[in-house]
Parts: C-alpha cells; sequence; structure tokens
C-alpha cells in the first residue's frame, strides 16, 4: 500500500514536459504501486486557485477510488470564501498553500490565520512545500514561517514539503522537534541515507510520503523508502499509515486500518 | 554493469560528511554500482597536496573498484600543480581532473586554470566541472582537445538548477559531457539531454556519499530511454573515454 501526499496534475508552464495530466498520473501511479494520491491543479497555483480547485475536485470525483483533494486558497484570489463548504464535503482532503506563488506572507493575513483555525478545528492538514520542485531554479519559502505558522496554530497539524537536505533539512528538524503538530513530505529527500537519519533522529511516524509526480521522476518517490536501511514497520508507516492516521482515512475503502 | 563518474571520498564539514573507501563501496554494492570516479573533499576545499596524496593511499587498495581524479580547489597554487596532475596520472593511475566553481572564491574560467586544463588535455584525461554550461563551454573554446564532464549539468546552485542552459552549452561543443548528477530528478529531463546532443554525450553520476546512488542509477533506468542508451550512459560511454589513453 502506498500513498503520495504530493501529487500534482496540469499544465506545467516553464518548460515543455510531456504526461502531466490527470491520465498520466494515474498511469505513473500503477507504474510505481501508488494506490492514492493527493493531487493539486497546478493551475491553481500559478493561475486561479477557484479554478484549480474545481478541476481538482472534478479529477477526484472521477477517479474516487485513486485520488484525493489537496485544494490551494489565497487571501487575494477567488473561492476563499469557498473553503468551509468544499473541505467539508470531502471525507479525506487536504489544504495546500502556495504563499511564493500567490505573494502574501501566512503570518500576515487574517484570512490565513482564519483558514488555519478552521483547518484545526476540522483536522485538516496543510501542506506549505518549502519549493515547488526539488530544482535549484524555484525559490524557497522560509521553513523557520512554517514552524511560526504551527507555533500559532498549535491544533492544526503542518507538513513541511519539498525539504532537500543540508541547511534545510536542519531547519525542519528543528521544527519538527519543536511542534509535535509538524510532518515532513519526501519528495524532495534524495541525500544519501536521508530517510534513515531522518528516521532515526525524528522518528519515522512524522514522515510522509511524496513523489512530486509528474513533475519529478515519480518511481522515485516509493524507492528512496523501500531501499533505505530502515525496519519494514517503518517502511508502512512512512509510504501509506501515517497518513492513513493523519487524514483519518484508515479503514475506507482500499485502505487497511 | 555501472560506472558513476562523480563520487567524494575524504571529509568536508560544509557537506556534513565523512566517507572512508570502505563506506563507498559498501553504498556502491547496495547500488550496484561496480566502478567510481572519485574525488577527495579535502583536496576541493582545503589542502590540494594533503588531499591528492590522501586519496592515494585510500583507494591503492581497490584499484579495481576506484578511478581517482586529480582535485584541485583552485588553479590559483602556482605551476606545480600541474606537474603534479601529470605525476599522479603517469604514476598513480588517476584518470581525471576535478575542479569546483562556487565564485568569486573558486573561479574555473580563470586564467590561472588554464595551463592546468592545457595539462590534462595534453595527458588526455577528462575534467570534471562543477560549473555552469557556459563556463564549460568558455573552457573548451580556450583549451584544444580539452574533455568536460559538466557535473550536475546545471542541477546546482552555481547555474541555477538550469539544465536546459547546460545542455545548449554541451550542444554548442562535442567535448563537453553532460553529468546527470544531482538533487534534481525532473521528469523528461535526461530523455531531453539525450535528445539533443545524443545518450554518447550524457554520463551517470551518483555525487555520493552527498546524494543517495540507488536515486541516480533510478533517474536512468527509470527514464523513458532504449537499453542501448542507457547502458551508454551507466557505462558505456565512461569506459570509451577512459580508454581514450590506451
Amino acid at each position: 500500500m502506498i500513498v503520495d501526499i504530493n501529487s500534482y496534475f496540469g499544465t506545467w508552464p516553464y518548460w515543455a514536459m510531456e504526461g502531466t495530466d490527470v491520465g498520466s498520473v494515474l498511469r505513473n501511479m500503477d507504474r510505481c504501486g501508488i494506490d492514492k494520491a493527493f493531487v493539486c491543479s497546478l493551475r491553481g497555483v500559478f493561475m486561479d486557485p477557484a479554478e484549480g480547485n474545481a478541476e481538482t475536485l472534478a479529477a477526484v470525483e472521477r477517479h474516487a477510488d485513486r485520488l484525493l483533494p489537496a485544494l490551494t486558497y489565497s487571501p487575494y484570489a477567488s473561492g476563499r470564501d469557498r473553503y468551509a463548504e468544499e473541505l467539508s464535503a470531502c471525507p479525506a482532503r487536504m489544504v495546500k498553500l502556495f504563499p511564493l506563488n500567490h505573494s502574501y506572507d501566512p503570518l500576515e493575513e487574517p484570512f490565513i490565520e482564519e483558514l488555519l483555525n478552521w483547518c484545526g478545528e476540522h483536522r485538516v492538514p496543510v501542506l506549505i512545500p518549502h519549493r515547488l520542485v526539488m530544482s535549484w531554479r524555484f525559490p524557497t519559502f522560509p521553513v523557520a514561517k512554517i514552524g511560526a505558522l504551527a507555533e500559532k496554530h498549535p491544533n492544526a497539524t503542518f507538513i513541511l514539503g519539498s525539504i532537500n537536505y543540508l541547511f534545510e533539512l536542519q531547519s525542519a528538524s528543528d521544527v519538527l522537534r519543536r511542534r509535535p503538530n509538524t510532518l515532513v513530505e519526501t519528495s524532495a529527500m534524495m541525500a544519501f541515507e536521508e530517510i534513515r537519519k531522518v528516521s532515526e533522529e525524528i522518528g519515522a511516524h512524522r514522515l510522509l510520503h511524496g513523489s512530486c509526480n509528474p513533475l519529478q521522476i515519480p518511481a522515485v518517490g516509493p524507492l528512496k523508502v523501500r531501499t533505505a536501511e530502515i525496519p519494514e514497520e517503518q517502511k508502512e508507516r512512512i509510504l501509506w499509515r501515517n497518513a492513513g492516521e493523519i487524514f483519518d482515512f484508515a479503514g475506507q475503502e482500499g485502505i487497511p486500518k | 554493469m555501472i560506472v558513476d563518474c562523480h563520487v567524494h571520498i575524504g571529509k568536508a564539514a560544509y557537506y556534513h560528511v565523512e566517507a572512508d573507501a570502505a563506506l563507498l563501496l559498501r553504498a556502491a554494492d547496495r547500488a550496484g554500482i561496480d566502478r567510481m570516479m572519485v574525488t577527495d573533499f579535502s583536496a576541493l576545499v582545503y589542502d590540494i597536496k594533503a588531499g591528492n596524496e590522501w586519496i592515494r593511499r585510500e583507494v591503492s587498495a581497490h584499484l579495481d573498484r576506484f578511478i581517482p581524479y586529480y582535485t584541485v580547489c583552485t588553479g590559483r597554487h602556482g605551476d606545480w600543480v600541474a606537474e603534479d596532475l601529470e605525476r599522479y596520472v603517469n604514476d598513480h593511475g588517476f584518470r581525471g581532473l576535478k575542479i569546483y566553481s562556487v565564485p568569486p572564491l573558486q573561479v574555473i574560467d580563470d586564467p590561472f586554470m588554464l595551463p592546468l586544463l592545457a595539462k590534462a588535455a595534453e595527458l588526455r584525461v577528462p575534467v570534471l566541472a562543477h560549473s555552469t554550461g557556459e563556463e564549460c563551454l568558455s573552457l573548451c573554446r580556450q583549451v584544444p582537445d580539452l574533455v568536460i564532464f559538466n557535473a550536475h549539468m546545471g542541477c546546482c546552485p552555481q547555474a541555477q538548477g538550469d539544465w536546459h542552459r547546460a545542455v545548449a552549452a554541451a550542444k554548442a561543443h562535442p567535448n563537453i559531457y553532460l553529468d546527470t548528477t544531482s538533487s534534481t530528478f525532473d521528469n523528461g529531463m535526461v530523455e531531453f539531454a539525450v535528445r539533443e546532443v545524443g545518450a554518447e554525450r550524457v554520463l551517470y553520476g551518483s555525487d555520493m556519499p552527498l546524494l543517495d546512488p540507488i536515486l541516480a542509477v533510478a533517474k536512468i533506468t527509470e527514464s523513458n530511454l532504449t537499453d542501448r542508451e542507457k547502458d551508454l550512459i551507466l557505462h558505456g560511454n565512461i569506459e570509451r573515454l577512459l580508454g581514450m589513453r590506451g
């Protein structure tokens, strides 16, 4: 069983990339043994969160057995008044924030404060990517700010996304140690024995498998967990069991308890 | 068969690593890597003389697995470095030169680097250059017969992660090869490089022990390429290039 908490679909604006539609995402999942994935429309990241969320919800409705919604909201874009309605309608759901793409500081925005309070109250995890994909081309959102949000909203669960290694991993580890309401996603962890080291230092119960399918080579996501020198029970936790717990879908169709 | 063109040994405070031959051999065995072209950290960031001597001793018992690069911090340490490179190549089986560009302290497109690169070309050993595609192109245009492996093919902070520019530079000069080493796994990047310059000029590398060599191998094996193209990248090209000394 593998759950992917960090997938996308839609048009990739920066260079020609094949296979970014929903059908391709599903084919990649089949090839890599990924059973379920939280997907987020790239239209919502780059263009219009409301239109992107509509695409995401439509894709999830068409493939309810495989896809789960990662919805995004911005204080300065349409759709921000719909979060409670949209998220309440989904049994397993995630909010994904893109402060760099939507140009705001989440620590300074009353709307984000309201949204995060709601997410804490309704047990909706919030993923904030440190960068969109693991590439040195992309700007990074400060890990310490995600830590500050986690401190400000202790009832909400925060996932630090797309953390690579060295100083950014140290910053993420510091946040994870200080804030029990935080977890880290694995799509950008490419360093030598990184999964093992983070599991030993922070605990496998704080890691969640992500692949960044289809923007990154999707097979690498599960591979780094499967080949990590950690006990099988910890691999299972990272690949799906932790997600089942924080997203409250353990025991649902296709998901073991 | 897998030959890794980009492996480090030794210790570096910045990278939080310390790796000896035994650690690398164990990791290579896990990843299915047969041979490693290896460069010493301390020669790269601190002491050229001591670092190259250390790696010579450290890998001497395993020359069936390790192929050492002679490594320099900069070209600004005097004429003895080119002579030292020649001695290590001729007497100790070193088969390449590693140079590192982190401006402004470590620059490789630099008049002081040119004699060393000319020596590498004369010795017919390739140069692994952590740099931008543009710098590699400039060096190839200044030093005839120089063969450069563009480390990370643009996927490093200095080159701003721009593998498109690295591929364009390689396309502009037949002596530039693209080393796939990096923590960037953009879907389609290896296929793009092969389409633009041919599989004959793409090389597998891992950056072990900084990065995970198993994932680096998967970057090639999971790509949408033919088996022949994958074989060239994983070992065929480097075997051909290292055979150039006869």
